[in-house]
């Protein structure tokens, strides 16, 4: 999927870009003058404002009437757990209210039936991280992890059956740059894909798209301190 | 003229001794009595004009003479050698019934009788072609044509003794028209006529009626439309009693009667049920090409042997009726017009069926909440509603928006509560009786609106159902609910709108005994003729109905019906059409179902039973576009009926009773695609109300939430499959 092809191109730039700099840290004497990197464990913790674009766009346009969500959350990556190796949990949470609708010949019809779509993704993964300067306050990074998605429809009306509280399993990759603003505090800027398969697709006006994917595209700014 | 084929008939069976039928039961009999002297011509019952041959036979040697007789008069000469052969010229006696005979003698001069033969003397070739035209509430115009020029006298009055006088003119003329004036309105007059040619042959019709319209304004006075509550505890036979019925018996009976169904079309309505017609005769639709002045239309309409005027067309819209008494096969006359450069089209004036199959026994209106939501007392009776999920659906749209307003045309809706004096045959004679009519008792009486009449009585009068099976629809749409009382319907807060496109026995039979015509009407005579249909639709369209319900069909595609169904389509109205009930017999494409499909706002809703089978008698075929609950009485007994409120079969059904009352409800069980439709349009009515007003959305709604039946996806035995008015309301989200 083209996607697909694009996310593991954007990790796999990131890895290629990272990679020297951190076989050259290891090996040759450090130049005077230039502050040595921090070693050993660190932690850097911070808060998301995700935009998310679901790559399920038709669907989401015909409920909700847009396929974007802006996703506050949030998230710790654990970081030198072998030189730029980290770990990283992180969630964040989306909603937006539309009504329920029946697509006619490719266009939605709403019904007036209020509904709300909440989205929950949490993030478990790794990747690399690689200073990008000399002293190491631009740090560049890139991953992938596993996601669980809990997908949320609720809508008035409805009977015993009629939402959805679900929750599914899809993976995500991500590449960004971070930078250290004041003694630890830090900005970056991060891009994610992420893929859900088979997430809807089966009955609702997703099945009348044919559209089977709950993941999509992510931009996104965090703010956070890192050590 | 002379039958020799009778006669051969009778010589062979007579030559071979056989006392066997081979012809009429009448010709064997007389065989067995061994008769010497056979009349052999003119056959019984022939009509004859001109000279005539008179022939008869004998096996008996001996004869000494033979006379024939007209009447017990002798005719021709006492013949006594050679062939028994003589002439007689019909155009010296009037035209009428006369009885022919023989006389012979035999050498002992006994006297042998042939048998006697009736014949009718008619000597104007193609017939009067007698009609009646500008009835008024005091004139009427009475027309024919003559063979040849004669002069014209018209005798009428209010019985076959023609005593109010005679209207004459002494040109001879071959077409004739004499008005007649100072007639008293509503009222039934006999006449007949007489013309006098040049040579003093005279041509004289047979007795006829006509009815005098009423007078200008309403006759029919409105005293009441509120109702009340009536006694569930009440019998079946029990009229209505809390009801504020019989507020008036009209004094003006015939008021109600020859307004739209005159004499003459009620024959046509039963001629076509004895034939076995699925058209009126003699009617036709004819739609002219655009531009086309009243001169290119006479000029087509000239290509018909009746030559008919321009003036006597009957226009309804864009397409005219035209009404042929001269020519009963309406094919013949639709081809004739429709060859015609002038002419768009032509199509016979097609008869659809609303073909009720209801069940006995029905039940009495029952109250008393139940434990149920809604509360109506026998709810538990109505899966029907359960298996489209209508509770479900009114969690989200309870009974619909009260200013929107459903169509029902069909046999009509009662929109009085009134009693009229009406004649009816008993058997023995005619006799006048008061009739009373009620309106539905679990409708409320302001949740009708805009009733018309386009059939039967006067357009702007009250729309009687004589029949019960419009009202039985218009319950499933739109019965009140939730009242603790009888039943429930789908969209029970909307309008109904009754549209009276259907006659029925009743209709019938109350217009021949007004007109003096004795004898019981078939109990299947009647139909819901195309042009009625056509007008009502439009009207329903016209007068603000976002749904319009056509519980009826027949085989006949009509060109003007799918147009009057495009145009409510294009005014903004859903329509439901059933798809008919033919299955077992044979399964032929039900119009207008069948058109249908082509239609989007319009769909052919097919039927199934409890079980959500198939209906054992529901069309199937490719126009079916939904399946909503029919009833299945091979599914479930009574129990896979349809229940709803509506008029008592015990007190209406002509097989039961001689005078009806309609006043006299109850729940009543009908199986059919007349039954299933309704739901559909009560749905319709529900989406309508959520402010789903285009036609074709609604449509495409009710398909895409349908419960898929039988073969995966859209089939022809259940459409998209089973109407679920919930999912039709609720729609989707995005996973489900």
């Amino acid at each position: 999927m083209r996607p697909s092809r694009l996310a593991w191109s954007s990790v796999l730039l990131a890895c290629v870009a990272f990679a020297t700099p951190a076989a050259a840290q290891g090996a040759g004497p450090r130049p005077p003058g230039v502050p040595r990197p921090a070693i050993g464990l660190g932690v850097r913790a911070f808060v998301s404002f995700d935009r998310l674009s679901m790559t399920a766009s038709q669907s989401f346009d015909a409920v909700l009437d847009t396929h974007t969500f802006t996703a506050p959350g949030g998230g710790v990556d654990v970081t030198g757990l072998v030189k730029g190796v980290f770990a990283r949990v992180a969630f964040s949470r989306a909603s937006a209210d539309g009504e329920r609708a029946v697509i006619v010949d490719g266009r939605a019809v709403r019904l007036g039936i209020p509904l709300r779509v909440e989205l929950s993704p949490v993030e478990i993964g790794g990747g690399w991280r690689q200073p990008l300067d000399r002293r190491a306050r631009v740090v560049g990074y890139g991953g992938a992890g596993v996601l669980l998605l809990g997908y949320k429809e609720t809508s008035d009306f409805a009977k015993p059956g009629d939402d959805v509280d679900e929750r599914f399993r899809g993976w995500t990759i991500f590449a960004g740059a971070d930078v250290d603003l004041w003694r630890g505090v830090m900005a970056g800027v991060e891009y994610q894909y992420r893929r859900v398969a088979n997430a809807i697709g089966e009955a609702g006006v997703s099945q009348a798209f044919g559209e089977t994917d709950l993941g999509g595209s992510v931009l996104r700014v965090v703010f956070g301190f890192r050590r | 003229m002379p039958r020799p084929s009778g006669w051969l008939r009778q010589l062979l069976i007579s030559a071979a001794g056989l006392a066997i039928g081979l012809g009429s039961g009448l010709a064997v009999v007389r065989l067995q009595a061994a008769p010497s002297l056979l009349l052999a011509s003119p056959s019984s019952g022939a009509v004859v004009s001109g000279q005539v041959r008179l022939y008869a036979w004998t096996d008996q040697p001996g004869l000494r003479d033979i006379q024939f007789l007209v009447s017990a008069s002798p005719v021709g000469p006492l013949i006594t050698s050679g062939d028994c052969v003589a002439s007689w010229n019909t155009t010296a006696v009037k035209d009428g019934t006369y009885t022919v005979s023989a006389l012979a003698h035999d050498a002992t001069g006994t006297p042998v009788f042939s048998q006697a033969v009736s014949v009718r003397v008619d000597n104007l070739g193609p017939g009067l072609q007698l009609e009646v035209t500008d009835i008024t509430d005091t004139e009427a115009t009475i027309r024919w044509v003559t063979g040849v020029p004669a002069d014209g006298r018209v005798e009428f009055g209010l019985s076959k003794a023609y005593g109010d006088g005679t209207r004459t003119y002494p040109d001879l003329v071959t077409t004739h028209a004499v008005t007649i004036a100072g007639l008293a309105p509503s009222t039934a007059y006999h006449y007949r006529i007489h013309s006098r040619a040049s040579d003093g042959q005279v041509f004289t019709s047979e007795d006829e009626i006509f009815i005098t319209e009423a007078p200008p304004g309403p006759e029919i006075e409105l005293l009441s439309r509120t109702r009340g509550r009536t006694d569930p505890a009440g019998t079946i036979a029990r009229p209505s009693a809390d009801l504020p019925r019989v507020v008036r018996t009209d004094p003006a009976a015939p008021a109600v009667l020859g307004r739209q169904l005159t004499t003459a079309r009620a024959q046509a309505f039963i001629e076509a049920d004895a034939r076995g017609l699925d058209y009126v005769p003699g009617e036709v639709l004819v739609r002219f090409k655009p531009g086309m002045t009243p001169a290119d239309q006479q000029r087509a309409l000239l290509a018909l042997r009746s030559r008919p005027s321009v003036g006597d067309l009957d226009w309804h819209g864009e397409v005219a009726v035209l009404r042929d008494e001269s020519q009963p096969d309406a094919r013949i006359l639709a081809a004739q017009l429709g060859g015609q450069p002038e002419v768009d089209y032509a199509e016979p004036n097609y008869l659809m069926r609303v073909r009720p199959r209801r069940a006995r026994p029905p039940k009495p209106l029952a109250s008393g909440p139940v434990g149920l939501t809604p509360n109506d007392t026998d709810f538990g009776d109505q899966w029907n509603l359960t298996a489209i999920d209508a509770p479900g659906a009114w969690d989200i749209q309870p009974g619909g928006r009260s200013d929107l307003i459903v169509a029902v045309v069909d046999t009509g809706v009662t929109t009085v509560n009134a009693s009229f004096n009406l004649p009816l045959w008993t058997g023995t004679a005619i006799e006048t009786r008061s009739i009373p009519f009620a309106m539905n008792p679990d409708l409320s009486a302001g949740r009708l609106v805009g009733g018309r009449d386009f059939v039967f009585s006067e357009v702007n009068g009250p729309v009687l159902d004589m029949d019960g099976h419009g009202t039985h629809v218009a319950s499933t749409i739109a019965e009140d609910t939730n009242n603790a009382f009888a039943l429930a319907g789908v969209a029970y807060n909307v309008r109904v709108m009754p549209v009276k496109v259907c006659l029925t026995y009743w209709d019938i039979q109350f217009t021949m005994s007004a007109a003096g015509i004795t004898g019981f009407t078939p109990p299947t005579a009647g139909g819901c003729p195309i042009n009625a249909i056509a007008d009502g639709v439009r009207y329903a369209a016209d007068s603000g109905a976002k749904v319009i319900n056509l519980s009826l069909g027949g085989p006949g595609q009509s060109l003007t019906l799918r147009a009057a169904i495009q145009y409510a389509v294009q005014r903004g109205a859903f329509v439901a059409i059933a798809s008919g009930n033919e299955f077992t017999s044979g399964n032929a494409s039900s119009y207008p179902a069948a058109d249908a499909a082509s239609i989007d706002g319009a769909m052919a809703v097919t039927a199934v039973g409890r079980s959500l089978n198939h209906a054992g008698y529901a069309n199937t075929g490719n126009y079916n576009e939904i399946a909503a609950p029919g009833g299945d009485f091979d599914d479930g007994g009574i129990n896979g009926l349809i229940w709803q409120v509506t008029l008592n079969p015990l007190v209406i059904d002509p097989f039961d009773v001689v005078f009806p009352v309609f006043n006299v409800y109850a729940e009543v069980a009908y199986e059919g695609t007349s039954s299933a439709a309704p739901h559909v349009a009560g749905a319709a009515a529900l989406l309508a109300s959520q402010g789903i007003t285009d036609p074709a959305t609604i449509e495409a709604i009710l398909a895409a939430t349908a419960r898929d039946l039988g073969a995966p996806g859209r089939d022809d035995t259940f459409g998209a499959g089973l109407l679920q008015a919930r999912a039709a309301l609720f729609g989707f989200g995005i996973r489900k």
